[in-house]
């Protein structure tokens, strides 16, 4: 059985107990009863287990399973909960100031969810193919070297070839590059056109070069490729690092907003 | 160097024999050692001042008292000792005999859960932080560590293939040499007194007693020889007289350095091209060469061989044999059934080191391949030559499958039995596996999320728990070790950091850290210099749960593998 097939296998799964959840809460309807008393405690249940799936990854000395089925669980029951949820809703977007909010928090909840799992998907494996693994904290102190070098290479160039060309293009139009990180969103497209343009623009400058200063600016070709390999780790592994911030404390506001909208739901009952 | 004004903890520096193997060596138990066999034949000027041969009996070995039916060592288990029968009789079980219900194996108990939690509560905020330099004596693993119990049975009884060890025999030699586990379970016959030696001391006293080292060595290879035999599928459904027969004809061969791995550092630094690598497949040692004819079949005991064919101007790695591997048996058959000499299709060498057993070519013809041996020995033979068929070998594996092999091989990363292997392509480097064996060891990282990548997977630099753990060889004081279940371990209290292990690691696995006291303090010796300890992963044997880094890893992208069998890794992949 291979992972596109487990994949397809599962989501249908989860798919046809959502519609089966849908008809029993509408069954609940048609019974003369609020719906929303039920879908909405089952969603508090739900809730319960996607929030236990970070109490997990915290208390890691106890052995709650593996991670991976923990993930895979809190997928699934991410997607079952946001058809339970449609249902609760009515299929509407509510009016109420409570419920705008609590549905804003939902939905930034549940789209920053669903792109961590693209961008897990995508960017881990675009990592992959990069010629060489960098962890991301030594990422600094590659760029750090890397400019020393750079700038080692250039004076050597001066001083070896008695020209000052290959020197003035790079104080000009290279030392900005090697200064600090670049291109960052290009690198998250996907796209190498920012660091094509840098490495084009050092290609033109050859025919200028005297001998010695080509190869200069050989190296220096190499040192514009290992640049851009950090830059591109530091944009996608960025990305993986910190899109967590957004969905993890937007889950606990969710869940604290939900405590305030049972507490408004029961004060108020006999209204409805 | 650390900055004085940084050090507050002056302390001296651990050494050897700070921590005795056994605190209860009294002098008089020193003096009946000394006056045991073996020890009494020993010269005591051939031992130094500064490692005397009643100060190794005293902080190196240790009496242990057994009753009857106790067992002492266990088939499978890892010692890291060697015994020497004091009084009393020991049977040595042939391999397999007793059942494990009656061998009443239980494996250690972890912690309970909320003795990991409360400990996970009470985790430092610091690194490395200890109570004192050296602690409370628990160095090595000894008998007593293990859990002692008796065999259900009485076996004093079965006679057949049980060999009776009384005073004055040395049993474990074998285990403890060759790094491999317990091939017989040993249990007192009646009250016995046995001298459990550790490798520490029983290195040095070989080291300066060439008769010791012989009987040893001796030993080493009669009873290995005898016992693998035994173990070996092939000649399962033969008599003990057959058995007996093969071991008086077959030979023992050692190929490649015991300790490989200084070599094996020294040229994978140097290998960057393909030429350097077939210069590295060329210079390991020999132990059968493709288009020679065979000259008995070969059965690896201990160690790693390569199996590699020449093709153009390369070698090219199609497999490896660890213990239990046979060699040669598709050539001898094809020869022995064709009537006409067959010369072998691949090459053996020897990867580091290697334990050879050679059958004879004219026994195997007589007593297995002949129409007249016995039905079971034919299917045991038709079984072994399924098996073992480097032609087979070759048509089964994928192109991906055999890359991966040169690549594991080529890196000996065959050693490792739970090796830590990322898939890259699902790793998202949240480094949760890095937290949680921070989690698991009071706030320590014991690995590091990097090391040698081949495509998409990367083995990372966390101990392997290798099957030939090379790190064991030169440790001072038994600090690191091995559990009876095979985990290669650090006993803290017992490190004096002295790096050797870390230096032997032949892939960079072990760290020595610099450790601190309770406010953040450097413990450093009076000249400033600061108090190191070996530091690395311990399978998180001393949490209530299974490696934290695995569990943690939510993207199923880390996984712990024994490598000796590449079919674990490709199913792994294949997933």
């Amino acid at each position: 059985m291979n992972f596109g097939y487990r994949r397809a296998r599962n989501t249908a799964g989860v798919l046809a107990a959502g519609i089966a959840a849908v008809f029993t809460f509408e069954i609940i309807d048609l019974s003369i009863q609020v719906q929303q008393y039920y879908s909405g405690w089952f969603m508090i249940f739900l809730m319960a287990i996607l929030v236990v799936f970070y109490v997990k990854k915290r208390l890691i000395v106890v052995g709650m399973g593996s991670g991976g089925n923990w993930a895979q669980w809190h997928y699934y029951i991410g997607l079952f909960l946001f058809i339970i949820y449609l249902k609760h809703v009515e299929f509407s977007f509510p009016d109420g100031l409570v419920e705008s909010t609590i549905t804003v928090f939902y939905l930034i909840v549940m789209i920053s969810g669903v792109c961590g799992v693209f961008i897990n998907r995508v960017f881990a494996r675009r990592l992959s193919y990069l010629e060489e693994d960098i962890i991301y904290e030594r990422i600094p102190v590659h760029l750090k070297k890397l400019r020393h070098d750079v700038e080692g290479l250039i004076i050597d160039s001066v001083e070896n070839s008695g020209s000052t060309t290959l020197s003035d293009y790079y104080l000009q139009h290279l030392a900005g590059y090697f200064e600090k990180p670049q291109f960052f969103f290009t690198h998250l497209l996907g796209s190498n056109y920012g660091f094509l343009r840098v490495k084009d623009g050092l290609d033109r400058q050859m025919r200028y070069l005297n001998k010695k200063e080509a190869e200069y600016a050989l190296n220096l070709n190499n040192m514009l490729q290992k640049k851009n390999l950090l830059d591109t780790h530091l944009a996608l592994q960025r990305v993986l690092k910190y899109w967590g911030t957004l969905h993890f404390p937007m889950a606990l506001i969710l869940v604290l907003v939900t405590f305030v909208h049972v507490v408004l739901v029961y004060a108020f009952r006999g209204a409805a | 160097m650390v900055n004085k004004k940084d050090v507050d903890s002056v302390v001296q520096r651990p050494k050897r024999w700070d921590q005795p193997f056994c605190s209860d060596m009294s002098a008089d138990d020193v003096v009946r050692i000394l006056a045991a066999p073996h020890f009494c034949d020993m010269t005591r000027s051939n031992f130094p001042n500064s490692l005397k041969l009643a100060s190794i009996i005293r902080n190196d070995c240790q009496i242990r008292r057994f009753v009857h039916n106790q067992i002492i060592v266990r088939e499978g288990e890892y010692v890291n000792s060697a015994f020497l029968v004091l009084s009393g009789v020991v049977a040595m079980l042939p391999p397999s005999d007793t059942s494990s219900e009656s061998l009443a194996r239980i494996s250690k108990e972890r912690p309970s859960t909320f003795s990991s939690v409360l400990q996970w509560l009470r985790r430092n905020k610091l690194p490395e932080v200890r109570d004192s330099v050296a602690g409370i004596p628990s160095a090595g693993s000894s008998v007593g560590d293990r859990l002692i119990e008796h065999l259900s049975e009485d076996v004093s009884k079965n006679d057949a293939d049980t060999i009776r060890l009384i005073d004055g025999d040395i049993f474990g030699e074998s285990a403890v040499l060759g790094r491999s586990e317990m091939t017989n379970t040993v249990v007192a016959l009646c009250e016995v007194e046995v001298l459990e030696i550790r490798w520490q001391g029983l290195r040095d006293i070989r080291k300066r007693e060439s008769g010791f080292k012989e009987t040893i060595d001796n030993l080493y290879r009669e009873r290995g020889l005898y016992y693998h035999l035994m173990s070996v599928p092939l000649f399962s459904n033969l008599s003990t007289e057959k058995i007996r027969e093969l071991a008086s004809v077959a030979l023992f061969e050692v190929h490649g350095e015991f300790e490989w791995q200084k070599d094996f550092q020294k040229v994978s630094k140097q290998a960057k091209t393909e030429e350097d690598y077939n210069r590295i497949i060329e210079s390991e040692p020999v132990i059968a060469l493709e288009g020679d004819y065979p000259d008995g079949l070969l059965l690896v005991r201990n160690g790693f061989g390569r199996i590699s064919r020449y093709i153009n101007f390369g070698h090219y790695t199609m497999g490896y044999l660890s213990h239990g591997g046979m060699f040669g048996l598709e050539e001898l058959y094809d020869a022995w059934k064709n009537g006409k000499a067959t010369t072998l299709h691949c090459s053996f060498r020897a990867l580091g080191y290697t334990d050879v057993i050679r059958i004879p070519t004219d026994w195997l013809e007589i007593n297995m391949f002949s129409e007249n041996a016995p039905e079971t020995t034919k299917v045991a033979l038709k079984q072994a030559l399924m098996e073992s068929r480097p032609t087979q070998l070759e048509s089964n594996t994928k192109p991906v499958d055999r890359k991966l092999t040169e690549f594991l091989v080529e890196n000996r990363l065959i050693n490792g039995t739970a090796s830590m292997v990322i898939d890259l392509e699902r790793c998202v480097r949240c480094d949760d596996c890095v937290s949680a064996c921070a989690s698991a060891h009071d706030n320590n990282p014991r690995f590091n999320r990097h090391g040698k990548s081949f495509g998409r997977y990367m083995i990372a630099n966390a101990c392997m728990h290798c099957e030939d753990p090379v790190c064991m060889i030169g440790c001072p004081t038994g600090a690191i070790h091995r559990s009876p279940e095979g985990v290669v371990k650090i006993t803290d209290s017992a490190c004096i950091g002295c790096s050797t292990c870390a230096n032997n690691c032949p892939y960079d696995n072990i760290r020595m850290v610099e450790i601190r006291d309770a406010s953040g303090n450097v413990f450093a010796e009076p000249n400033g210099k600061p108090i190191i300890k070996a530091s690395k992963c311990d399978l998180c044997a001393e949490t209530s749960a299974t490696p934290a880094c695995e569990r943690a890893c939510s993207h199923d992208a880390l996984k712990r593998i024994d490598l000796k069998d590449i079919t674990n890794l490709t199913q792994w992949i294949d997933r």
